[in-house]
């Protein structure tokens, strides 16, 4: 299906090709800067951003640590002081460390894995706007006076309006929601590029390791935020409208909450964990000049922490009345956890013993980061067997091992990956003596405060309180505590000097200053926009040990890929097991499109705030419509890849194939969305075996309309499954009739659940049971009516001639999301109508 | 080369045993949830009751595949003419069925030792 042709030759001149590319892959400048959709400039966006809401959430702890310093004394009043410490965990995990080690990720990975950009560049970009503006509206709620106050994790019935009236809780459930989409989008684009557009010759088991940690971050990052987006929406909804999903007296469970939150509020920390951990995987070869010892041991541990970690997340609910065995499953997986993350351990401490240590300002890091990390671990295993948890629930001694396996594991491994990387951010190295400096001060500070906390705790005193009465044995390990935050804020300041005085004073960085092994090295320093000029074949894991030459034959365009006068934006997809070439990806130049269509979601977020709702549904349908347009130019489009001819003997272009990384996408993002559906059903099943006053309605709901309803989809999936079929066969007759009836048929489909749930004569605000009828039906309405929209694209899309034999693709993956919505549908039919006739009973 | 996602030697494989080891996990805590509200066995029946024994059985079955299966992948990353990529994936593969093949023996533990629902 490719035409190939022969254009002409790549230019012989390196300075005449790095020209060429910048035209196509440059920066704008000034307003246009906003349209940047880079990889590069993203992830600085996100890495900047991130240390600025850091140092928002450190001043935030520098007040708390100000209250707690003398017994009785009243910095704050406790309704400010509630605000505070909620805060500081809200900005340090959701504005701070997960989209930190996302931007690192953004940034790095494709350099390290030899390709230019990320698969979907305008996703990375709405990702980070979605990310400034969450972000910013929820720190404006602290300007207000109104920041959420129910500690970080919103525990309900604290967090439901009865008891937090105003717009406090709906700061966070909106804003986090808002915030999340970022981590969803990078998630999603970090394990489709991992997988597809890995450099020619880069197999799975050469892959750098950090690869390995981003990618199972990444799919766990698309598993696990999406109980928590659930909630948030279903705490909204029992706010906004009064739907009773938490609240016992109309049949909901405050403990559903607990379940949501920490189904996601588990695998976070390691979700902030497994990044740091990358970067000490890949740190310690390079200060060591050695091989990190046991690669195929470290894969394994990797994809295990990823798994046995959501087993562990009623171990934070140890104390709220689950019966012993259930605990025993979670205390035993709790511990369990500890065995692949040893692993690790005794990997970076293998590869130590054996190579000879240079102890660089980064390396200082890495073992500041063993040392608190494994501290923090330990009291983990502790916290893990149930009688020591219910000693210590809710205590300074939680806080503290929090802050050990939190700062320990993600703080300390991003300043030395922060420094390590310095030059390739700056082309300058940072200087040694206040990167010491600043390591110290911070190193004991940190001890200083939170290993005392751990007996502030063992000595009984509470997590949150706003104050306390002298006498109590409490006055001195606090003072001690105060001090040591404000050592290591002393810290913090001193590697912020070092970091600005580094971009004026910094010598220049030699290439490859630490005499890295892996590819990120070989761009130039700071890096152009495309990364490389030609993309090398690697066969090795630690290429530019093997070959030191390899930056230079790179910037010469000697490798591949390196004819930009058809003025795309091009790398390799290739497979992911042999990392063989299959197909060109053409991505996407700079738009405007995920800024307008962030700003909108921005719109929507506030007029939900403010109840706005008919705002709401305006932004709503124009942020659809921006998106739709981006969905538009894809494909054979004019602002994508109209011209699909490549160079002769190179493959063709992703979008002239079947397979591809939109392909790819939509089955992770569908991976993302089954999560949260899954979530909704155990929240239902879940309030059906255990609310305690769970009420079935005596009218049973009819399922007609949503048994006709379901059949009608099981029938287009077959037909577009059949259509897939002859599009392969490569026939396209009638291809434009079908899919325009495929539409109708899908809307006829989507109006029947319509039907059904507003013939079902649902109180939704009167009963929990009603409530989730209520949302699972809003949630299959929404997703057919969108296969429906998508397919009757997709058909105006043939009559322009975007879609077709020549450009097969897009119907493949518009077929995913019809086979998703034909499970949730059934598996909703299931649930709402088969389990409440038969075993569910009243 | 591409694989079929049934070949022993796609990437699928990988994560295999402890997706295998999640489900049972949450059959585990689901179903001890559910019958401890629906139909508690008897607490003076102590451990020895038909849903620990349930719960039990459900239990030597996931071990009985996950080692089945890690074994299989062992064998098969021995034979003699597999590439480089083929040995990774296989070996990997065993090495996670075999993780939770004892994790699956560790967590379920505790069926001997607790009445399921005290």
């Amino acid at each position: 299906m490719s035409r190939t042709s022969p254009r002409a030759a790549p230019a012989t001149d390196a300075d005449q090709l790095h020209d060429q590319f910048d035209e196509v892959w440059g920066n704008p400048r000034g307003w246009r800067a906003l349209t940047i959709v880079n990889h590069t400039t993203i992830g600085l966006r996100f890495l900047v951003t991130g240390g600025v809401f850091f140092l928002v959430g450190g001043l935030l702890a520098m007040l708390i640590r100000t209250q707690l310093a003398l017994p009785g004394y009243q910095l704050m009043e406790p309704d400010v002081y509630n605000q505070v410490f909620t805060m500081h965990g809200t900005v340090m995990m959701f504005l701070f460390a997960v989209p930190m080690m996302e931007g690192l990720a953004v940034y790095l990975i494709p350099k390290m894995i030899g390709a230019r950009d990320l698969v979907f560049p305008r996703l990375s970009a709405l990702g980070y706007f979605c990310y400034l503006f969450g972000g910013l509206i929820l720190l404006s709620s602290i300007l207000l006076d109104v920041a959420p106050k129910a500690g970080w994790f919103m525990y309900t019935p604290l967090s439901s309006q009865a008891h937090t009236p105003g717009v406090n809780s709906d700061f966070w459930l909106l804003g986090i929601t808002f915030v999340e989409i970022s981590a969803v989008s990078a998630g999603v684009e970090l394990v489709v590029s991992i997988l597809r557009t890995r450099t020619n010759g880069m197999t799975l088991h050469k892959m750098p390791l950090y690869a390995w940690y981003i990618l199972v971050m990444a799919m766990m990052i698309v598993v696990g935020f999406p109980p928590l987006i659930l909630g948030s929406i279903l705490l909204e909804l029992e706010r906004a409208a009064g739907f009773p999903f938490f609240d016992p007296a109309g049949g909901g469970d405050p403990l559903l909450w607990q379940h949501l939150f920490w189904l996601f509020g588990h695998p976070e920390v390691y979700i902030i964990f497994l990044p740091g951990a990358g970067i000490v995987t890949t740190l310690i070869p390079v200060f060591c000049q050695r091989p990190l010892v046991g690669y195929r041991w470290v894969v394994l541990g990797v994809v295990t922490t990823g798994f046995i970690s959501f087993g562990l997340w009623v171990h934070h609910m140890f104390t709220v009345g689950i019966p012993q065995l259930a605990q025993a499953f979670f205390s035993a997986a709790s511990m369990l956890v500890a065995i692949p993350t040893g692993v690790q351990i005794f990997a970076w401490l293998a590869t130590l013993w054996l190579g000879r240590p240079v102890y660089r300002v980064p390396m200082l890091w890495l073992v500041g980061f063993l040392l608190v990390f494994v501290a923090g671990g330990l009291t983990g295993v502790m916290l893990a067997l149930v009688p020591f948890d219910w000693q210590v629930h809710d205590t300074h001694f939680v806080v503290a091992h929090m802050h050990y396996v939190l700062v320990g594991g993600m703080f300390f491994p991003l300043m030395a990956g922060l420094y390590y990387w310095l030059p390739h951010f700056s082309g300058r190295m940072p200087s040694e003596k206040l990167g010491r400096w600043g390591f110290w001060l911070v190193f004991i500070g940190f001890n200083l405060t939170f290993l005392i906390m751990h007996w502030t705790g063992l000595i009984g005193m509470p997590r949150r309180v706003y104050t306390y009465e002298s006498g109590l044995g409490w006055d001195l390990p606090n003072l001690i505590s105060s001090i040591g935050s404000f050592v290591m804020a002393i810290g913090v300041a001193t590697i912020l000097l070092d970091i600005v005085l580094h971009f004026r004073f910094g010598l220049p960085a030699p290439k490859n200053p630490w005499h890295a092994d892996t590819l990120e090295w070989a761009t130039s320093l700071p890096p152009s926009a495309y990364n490389f000029v030609s993309l090398p074949e690697v066969s090795e894991r630690h290429p530019l040990w093997e070959r030191p030459q390899l930056p230079d034959s790179i910037a010469r365009g000697e490798h591949a890929l390196t004819v930009i006068d058809h003025g795309r934006r091009e790398t390799w997809g290739t497979d992911p097991l042999s990392g063989k070439v299959r197909e060109i990806i053409h991505l996407p130049g700079n738009s405007w499109l995920p800024f307008i269509a962030a700003l909108l979601l921005a719109v929507l977020c506030l007029s939900l705030l403010n109840k706005a709702y008919g705002l709401a549904l305006g932004a709503t349908l124009a942020t659809l419509a921006v998106l739709l347009r981006w969905s538009w130019e894809n494909g054979a489009h004019p602002a994508a890849a109209p011209d699909a001819r490549t160079q002769p003997g190179e493959p063709p272009l992703h979008s002239r194939t079947f397979d591809g990384p939109g392909l790819w996408g939509m089955g992770v993002t569908l991976l993302a969305n089954g999560a949260l559906y899954l979530s909704l059903v155990f929240g239902w099943f879940y309030l059906w075996t255990v609310a305690p006053q769970w009420k079935v309605p005596a009218q049973a709901l009819s399922g007609w309309p949503m048994l006709a309803s379901g059949v009608l989809l099981g029938i287009g999936c077959l037909w577009l499954h059949r259509l897939v079929k002859r599009l392969r066969r490569g026939s396209h007759d009638t291809l434009l009739q079908n899919l325009a009836g495929l539409a109708a048929l899908a809307f006829i489909q989507t109006a029947l659940l319509l039907w059904q749930l507003l013939g079902a004569q649902l109180a939704p605000s009167e009963t929990a049971h009603d409530a989730v009828v209520f949302v699972m039906l809003a949630y299959s309405i929404i997703h057919c009516g969108l296969a429906a929209v998508l397919t009757a694209l997709q058909a105006w899309r043939v009559s322009y001639g975007y879609v077709g034999i020549e450009a097969p693709y897009e119907p493949i993956v518009v077929e995913q999301l019809w086979h998703y919505n034909l499970g949730v549908l059934w598996i909703g039919y299931a649930a709402m109508v088969l389990f409440p006739a038969t075993w569910g009973g009243t | 080369m591409k694989y079929a996602r049934t070949s022993p030697f796609h990437p699928m494989q990988i994560p295999l045993g402890l997706v295998i080891w999640s489900l049972w996990f949450v059959l585990m805590y689901g179903g001890q949830a559910v019958v401890c509200t629906l139909a508690p066995p008897a607490p003076e029946q102590g451990v020895w009751n038909w849903l620990n024994a349930g719960l039990g059985l459900l239990t030597l079955a996931a071990l009985g595949l996950l080692l089945g299966l890690a074994v299989h992948f062992w064998r098969l990353s021995r034979r003699s003419q597999l590439n480089e990529r083929q040995v990774f994936v296989t070996k990997i593969a065993a090495g996670v069925h075999l993780i939770a093949a004892l994790a699956t023996l560790f967590v379920g533990i505790p069926l001997l030792q607790i009445p399921p629902c005290l």
